[in-house]
């Protein structure tokens, strides 16, 4: 009499047997009936299969909910989506390759940017970005390609044009993420010194918009490379490793340089550096212990904000955090929780 | 007859989101992907939804494989999540701990082939042995000694990682 297989042993402990053409389940239950050796093994086999069972529920992902089906329904529904550009893996296929998958991951960035503008709100989850990027594109925002920033920073404009023609939105139109007293005074303030001074409060801050859209409509930026960038700062441009780099820009000279860094997050979002020289920055330093996630300094991207005047600006929320590091002062900003800037600003590299 | 995406949505999603991450290690790429899959699946609409779902995020997984930067990053982001992660357990030995078995865990799924590694993860996300036959191609006996082998070797593996860092600690 035959053995049974390993494979026969695993099928039989998953509950696989019937239907595979080979033994039914009552066949092996009567051999292990009558033979210890195989008893043996069926032992060994479910140890190991348990073993292997909990070794992958220790490699689970962290728990957090799914999107309602209706939005995925909607993304669907909508057309595109098929090649189009929620994931990672969409836009880095697209950005190493055709001109039209380049576009695709550009748009999703610009649509998202021009989103938020539209709504006041800064940083919605993805499918509310998918939303605001359904809309902008209703309104008639072309694609643009990743590597044609000009073409991007007309966009912005544009969108910020359609920002500024279109009513404040009421809360309730604004979406889902609630506003706080902070960001009220934001859009009562008359200008942007005065919001920034006025907003303090919470991990996720209501501040003037420093994502994208805004900025590369920001007079004075000359978009400039990484070398140029050190050579101007007269140190190392700092940036958090492993993030693809969306754009480097500067403006100013000697003590009084501002960087302007603007890499992609794994979400599709953008974090912002401001990177200036400790001199030019010392006027805006932070008292020790202060400068974490909720306190907006004036400083870096804030003056940077100031010196173009308030124009179209909208109440959002972004997570600020400031690092000092190597003789410079690093104002970082994104729409994400202030753990999460942390942890990425540990990644500045050296 | 019309498919029950509700039903198929509740019943797959997180097997998907646990597929993915296992072969992307980025939590949030993992539902990105899975998501897209199920866009796809909503405007297919295919005939057996659940097979067709993992199918298309083995593919999409598989392209995210392809970029040899993607994956440096994801073993500097995968250290981010783990240490930005709220701890499961209070102790922070016990996280550590955690921590270092999922990166073994990481680790040993790596030494397995590519196919004794999709299907164990298949089986783990709950495929039936058919399903898995159609999904990889192999032939439905096959399954069960694909399984044998790439658990044996899963476990191997790690067992063996764990006795080099004993050794080294």
């Amino acid at each position: 009499m035959s053995h049974l297989t390993e494979g026969q042993l695993h099928a039989h402990l998953d509950g696989s047997l019937e239907g595979l053409g080979g033994m039914s389940r009552d066949e092996v239950r009567m051999h292990l009936s009558v033979c210890a050796d195989c008893r043996f093994r069926l032992e060994a086999a479910s140890e190991v299969r348990e073993r292997a069972s909990a070794l992958l529920r220790a490699a689970a992902p962290p728990r957090s909910a799914p999107p309602a089906l209706e939005e995925l329904q909607q993304r669907a529904g909508r057309g595109g989506v098929e090649d189009g550009p929620r994931t990672v893996v969409e836009r880095e296929r697209r950005r190493g390759g055709a001109a039209r998958p380049i576009a695709w991951a550009a748009s999703l960035a610009v649509a998202v940017t021009a989103g938020w503008l539209a709504r006041g709100v800064v940083g919605p989850p993805p499918l509310q970005s998918e939303a605001d990027a359904a809309r902008v594109e209703a309104e008639g925002l072309p694609a643009v390609s990743a590597a044609m920033p000009e073409e991007r920073e007309e966009l912005g404009r544009r969108a910020m044009q359609g920002a500024a023609e279109r009513p404040t939105p009421l809360p309730s139109e604004a979406g889902a993420t609630p506003r706080n007293e902070g960001s009220v005074l934001a859009e009562e303030s008359g200008t942007a010194t005065e919001r920034l001074e006025k907003v303090e409060s919470g991990s996720a801050v209501s501040v003037p918009l420093a994502a994208a859209g805004r900025e590369v409509a920001a007079a004075g930026w000359e978009t400039i490379g990484r070398e140029r960038a050190e050579a101007l700062l007269g140190g190392r441009l700092r940036t958090v490793e492993g993030l693809p780099v969306l754009s480097v820009r500067a403006r100013g000279s000697g003590s009084d340089v501002e960087v302007w860094t603007a890499q992609q997050l794994p979400s599709g979002h953008t974090l912002n550096l401001w990177q200036v020289p400790v001199v030019a920055a010392a006027s805006a330093e932070p008292e020790p212990g202060q400068g974490s996630a909720g306190v907006v300094p004036r400083s870096a991207g804030a003056r940077a904000r100031e010196a173009d005047g308030p124009g179209q600006q909208v109440a959002g929320y972004e997570a600020v955090e400031r690092v000092r590091s190597g003789g410079f002062l690093i104002e970082a900003r994104a729409p994400l929780s202030a753990d999460s800037l942390r942890a990425l600003l540990a990644r500045l590299d050296e | 007859m019309a498919t029950d995406w509700a039903a198929v949505y509740e019943a797959t999603y997180t097997d998907l989101v646990h597929f993915l991450y296992r072969k992307v290690w980025d939590a949030q790429r993992a539902e990105d992907l899975a998501q897209d899959a199920f866009v796809r699946a909503l405007r297919h609409d295919p005939e057996r939804p659940r097979a067709w779902l993992f199918t298309v995020a083995s593919n999409l997984a598989r392209d995210e494989a392809r970029s040899a930067v993607r994956r440096r990053r994801h073993l500097r982001l995968i250290r981010t999540e783990l240490e930005t992660a709220p701890p499961a357990a209070s102790e922070p030995a016990d996280r550590l701990d955690r921590e270092k078995r999922a990166e073994a865990v990481r680790l040993a799924l790596e030494a397995l082939s590519e196919r004794d590694r999709e299907i164990l993860l298949l089986w783990d996300a709950g495929l039936s042995y058919r399903e898995i036959a159609e999904e990889t191609g192999l032939a439905p006996g096959a399954i069960g000694t694909t399984l044998s082998r790439a658990r044996g070797r899963l476990v191997l593996a790690y067992e063996e990682r764990a006795q080099r860092d004993v050794a080294s600690d």
